[in-house]
């Protein structure tokens, strides 16, 4: 998503429209709750006129949204705000209930060559995830960040590591037929610290090392003006600051958090042999595993 | 325009300030995770944010979630490749005319990502060393490196730095008044002065600030004052030092400057005497030394592609005073000679002040010489209703018909300064009765007001007559000729004027030209500072850091007052004003003839 898309989504999410006054400038009336957010205290609401070009900002006069600019960073800071518990819900009819059938029943038949599988009955269940958006920031001499989701079963535990498209879903929670949580939002979180340490164990340290080098470099720095003096305090505390400031280590800040409704499939599946048996086969669409239940 | 029309429902949205107070919270870490190069910690603040959010119930939609979170990749913290202060401000600085010079631009990147926030700043007088730490700190902020600065500077140029912070890099800062003030500011100003004395001494010690920038850093030379205990003592993570003079008498200096802000660069002091001195005037190994130098200093110098300003012309121009003028003049100044002086220090303002307006005009003076006869009523001095009626009875003004004509002349368009509002509204009476289009700026007016005039000013003005408190902070670059109608006593106030039109950005030669009234204290102080220390040619910046050398028992005009008042003999007060001047120049000279800049690469 660009800058344009982002400020334009915003407006809409707050009901309001812009109107372009001309070819690429923009206007809005904002209210004055809405400048303060943006502005601080003294601000005051009024029209606003705004472009994503340089030069159309120049010519018209339109406050300039582009990275780094102070407008944008205003907007940023007050979406962000926003939103930090959400629910949502990835619909049944996203999945093509026909097509997992025949998925299913050719999976069974490869298992079992001695048997035939006919499907008795199906139903679907809304199983809950827990999505949790953080931020990592890898500091030494320098800082750096990204932003990682990462979704744990509220079910079974296990984290799944794979994205799933964030337009699929739909707002809101399904108000029945769902699975019960069987994990605290603490034991989520414990997963995932697991889960991330043992992913940042496997990424290339070579920043650290970098980072590490220098340090040593500033220790031996501090030791030699320290070598002629007695004040043991002022030299430790040199060497705390020091280390405080540059060690290397990975921040991981949870940002934000969403529970996540995705249906799990339920087969009744009716297994031909010389004796019947009646199977319950819990299908689950994301992870495209079959599961006894 | 169209939208009146519109119906619009606003959907209730969290507000920023009200979670500023969350924001403020101290990060809570769980205990770090040791992995063999490098420690893994996981907030706990964040998850009990999100936990709370949950146990409440406060479901916000998903569309926002979405937005929120691409809100979130748009501000990530990226490695120092590029400079966000300098499109973050690029309008701002359109708004205030700033504009950032190459070197800098290259300061700032230099420090940011080779010094790691810890460098002197010693860039030669007048090429901005504080636009750099204010870019410098800007930039650290936008990336989230710094929340708590202070700024330890000289006393008087603490507003200074309030106003530069908030007017060109839009941030927003307190100046410390008491001793709550080191606790709750996060950008904090104060004066070194006062921060080295107890209990704040005492209280600074134990913050930890991310960045501390030191104004005038060349008073923390000597590492026994309490100043340069104080600054040893301090948590800090990033730390600027501003001086022009990073050395003045001694090799020592240096090694104490560098010691506060990265101890053991230059070895231990012992070391650093064996390999740099020879004597403590002349280095050793002067190549090495300037290695190891430009590791934590940065020096621009003029001229080497950095800032070219344009000439100045100055032009005094003598005016003559009436017979009449003449005898009001020498009647009121013999008055506050035999009067003033004598007074006690509480009543000697109103004289001090009669005697510059009367400098000024004749009209500030009379009205000041009619309050003083209000205030005391029948009790008033006689001499003093005397000399109101014989001000009031001039109906001449010499100076003001000078500047006439000297307008007429330039025709272009002209700042006049002058100290007094009473002058202010003289002169613009005096130039509209004329037939000259005038614009009147103080510092009365509000910012709005401040900006409409400036603007009328660039668009279609002519003649803008201005007070000093009203031309504070204000970029006349668009026009070049500036009239002193009268003359402080305070040569920074009148180079401030000068400023206002001769600064970074003027692309024209700036005329100046001051109006002194032959025969009166006007005539000495033009002496002074243009014949004695020619301080119209001194480049921006120089008499301030002169000014500061010089180390004055009082202020300047405190000095040339009591020149003045103590003294009847005119050749007394130009032998005082000789002294005065060359110690001024002294002081220059050695300034100048630093024997330090073979070391400074």
């Amino acid at each position: 998503m660009d800058n344009v898309e982002l400020i334009m989504q915003f407006f809409k999410l707050c009901n309001l429209e812009p109107v372009e006054i001309t070819s690429g400038v923009w206007q809005i009336e904002i209210t004055t709750d809405m400048a303060r957010e943006l502005d601080g205290y003294g601000a005051k609401g009024g029209l606003f006129q705004f472009t994503f070009e340089k030069e159309l900002a120049e010519k018209y006069g339109a406050e300039l949204i582009s990275p780094g600019s102070y407008r944008l960073d205003s907007f940023l800071k007050y979406i962000r705000k926003q939103a930090t518990y959400s629910t949502a819900c990835l619909p049944i009819h996203t999945f093509y209930e026909p097509s997992i059938r025949t998925k299913l029943l050719n999976k069974l038949a490869a298992t079992n060559r001695n048997s035939r599988f006919y499907v008795i009955d199906y139903s679907y269940k809304y199983a809950p995830y827990f999505m949790l958006v953080v931020k990592l920031s890898y500091l030494a001499y320098e800082k750096r960040e990204k932003i990682r989701k990462l979704i744990v079963d509220m079910v079974s535990g296990n984290i799944i590591n794979y994205d799933i498209p964030e337009q699929l879903f739909k707002n809101g929670s399904p108000d029945t037929n769902c699975y019960k949580r069987k994990l605290s939002y603490k034991k989520a979180y414990e997963r995932i610290q697991e889960f991330l340490t043992n992913d940042l164990a496997m990424e290339d340290p070579s920043w650290a090392k970098a980072a590490k080098e220098q340090i040593h470099q500033d220790r031996q720095r501090l030791e030699e003006y320290y070598k002629d003096s007695e004040d043991d305090i002022a030299k430790e505390r040199r060497l705390q600051e020091l280390m405080e400031r540059t060690f290397p280590r990975v921040q991981i800040l949870p940002t934000r958090a969403a529970t996540l409704y995705i249906p799990k499939l339920e087969y009744k599946v009716m297994e031909a042999n010389q004796t019947d048996r009646l199977l319950n086969i819990v299908y689950d669409p994301i992870a495209n595993r079959l599961q006894n239940s | 325009m169209i939208l009146d029309s519109l119906e619009i429902t606003v959907p209730i949205l969290r507000s920023t300030q009200t979670l500023f107070a969350d924001d403020n919270l101290e990060e809570e870490f769980l205990p770090p995770i040791e992995l063999p190069h490098f420690n893994v910690e996981f907030s706990l603040t964040g998850f009990k944010k999100i936990i709370n959010e949950i146990r409440k119930r406060n479901f916000d939609s998903w569309e926002w979630f979405v937005l929120a979170k691409k809100a979130d990749c748009h501000s990530l913290t990226q490695n120092f490749g590029r400079l966000l202060c300098l499109e973050h401000l690029e309008e701002r600085w359109k708004r205030f005319g700033v504009i950032p010079y190459p070197h800098q631009v290259k300061t700032v990147e230099k420090v940011i990502k080779e010094l790691k926030g810890q460098a002197i700043l010693a860039d030669e007088v007048g090429l901005g060393k504080t636009i750099e730490a204010g870019m410098i700190l800007k930039e650290y902020m936008l990336r989230g490196l710094v929340n708590r600065a202070l700024i330890l500077t000289p006393a008087s140029l603490c507003w200074q730095w309030y106003q530069e912070l908030r007017e060109k890099f839009n941030i927003v800062s307190g100046i410390q008044r008491s001793e709550w003030d080191w606790e709750y500011s996060d950008i904090l100003i104060a004066s070194i002065d006062t921060a080295k004395r107890p209990p704040h001494r005492d209280i600074i010690k134990k913050i930890p600030y991310d960045m501390l920038i030191i104004d005038e850093a060349h008073k923390l030379k000597n590492s026994k004052t309490a100043n340069w205990q104080l600054i040893n003592q301090m948590q800090k993570k990033y730390c600027l030092m501003l001086t022009a003079t990073p050395i003045q008498n001694d090799l020592k200096e240096l090694f104490n400057l560098i010691s506060l802000l990265k101890p053991g660069q230059l070895g231990s002091y012992r070391s650093f005497k064996a390999k740099f001195v020879a004597d403590k005037r002349t280095p050793k190994n002067p190549d090495q030394l300037r290695e190891l130098l430009s590791q934590v200093l940065i020096r621009n110098r003029r001229g080497e592609g950095t800032v070219e300003f344009t000439e100045r012309h100055v032009q005094p121009i003598i005016v003559e005073l009436s017979s009449e003028e003449r005898q009001v003049y020498n009647q009121i100044s013999s008055f506050i000679k035999s009067i003033g002086w004598k007074a006690n220090h509480t009543n000697i303002l109103p004289y001090v002040t009669l005697q510059r307006e009367v400098c000024s005009s004749f009209y500030a003076a009379g009205l000041t010489l009619q309050k003083m006869c209000q205030k005391y009523g029948e009790n008033a001095n006689p001499k003093l209703v005397e000399l109101l009626q014989l001000t009031s009875s001039l109906r001449t003004n010499s100076k003001c018909d000078v500047l006439e004509k000297l307008l007429r002349r330039i025709n272009d368009k002209v700042v006049v300064f002058t100290e007094y509002k009473a002058s202010q509204e003289y002169i613009r009476y005096r130039l509209e009765r004329a037939g000259f289009s005038t614009l009147g700026f103080d510092g009365s007016l509000s910012r709005g007001k401040k900006e409409w005039i400036k603007h009328l000013f660039q668009k279609s003005g002519q003649i803008l007559v201005s007070t000093e408190s009203g031309g504070e902070g204000l970029n006349l670059q668009f026009c070049n000729h500036v009239v002193n109608y009268d003359l402080p006593w305070n040569p920074m106030r009148l180079e401030q004027r000068i400023g206002r039109v001769h600064r970074l950005g003027q692309t024209k030669d700036v005329h100046i030209y001051n109006l002194i009234t032959r025969g009166t204290i006007e005539e000495h102080i033009m002496y002074l500072l243009h014949q004695k220390i020619n301080m119209f040619e001194m480049v921006l910046g120089e008499l301030e850091s002169i000014l500061i050398s010089l180390k004055l028992d009082r202020s300047f005009e405190g000095l040339l007052t009591e020149i003045f008042l103590r003294n009847d003999d005119e050749k007394e007060i130009q032998k005082k004003l000789d002294e005065l001047g060359e110690r001024i120049i002294q002081s220059r000279e050695e300034i100048q003839k630093s024997p330090w800049e073979q070391i400074y690469g």
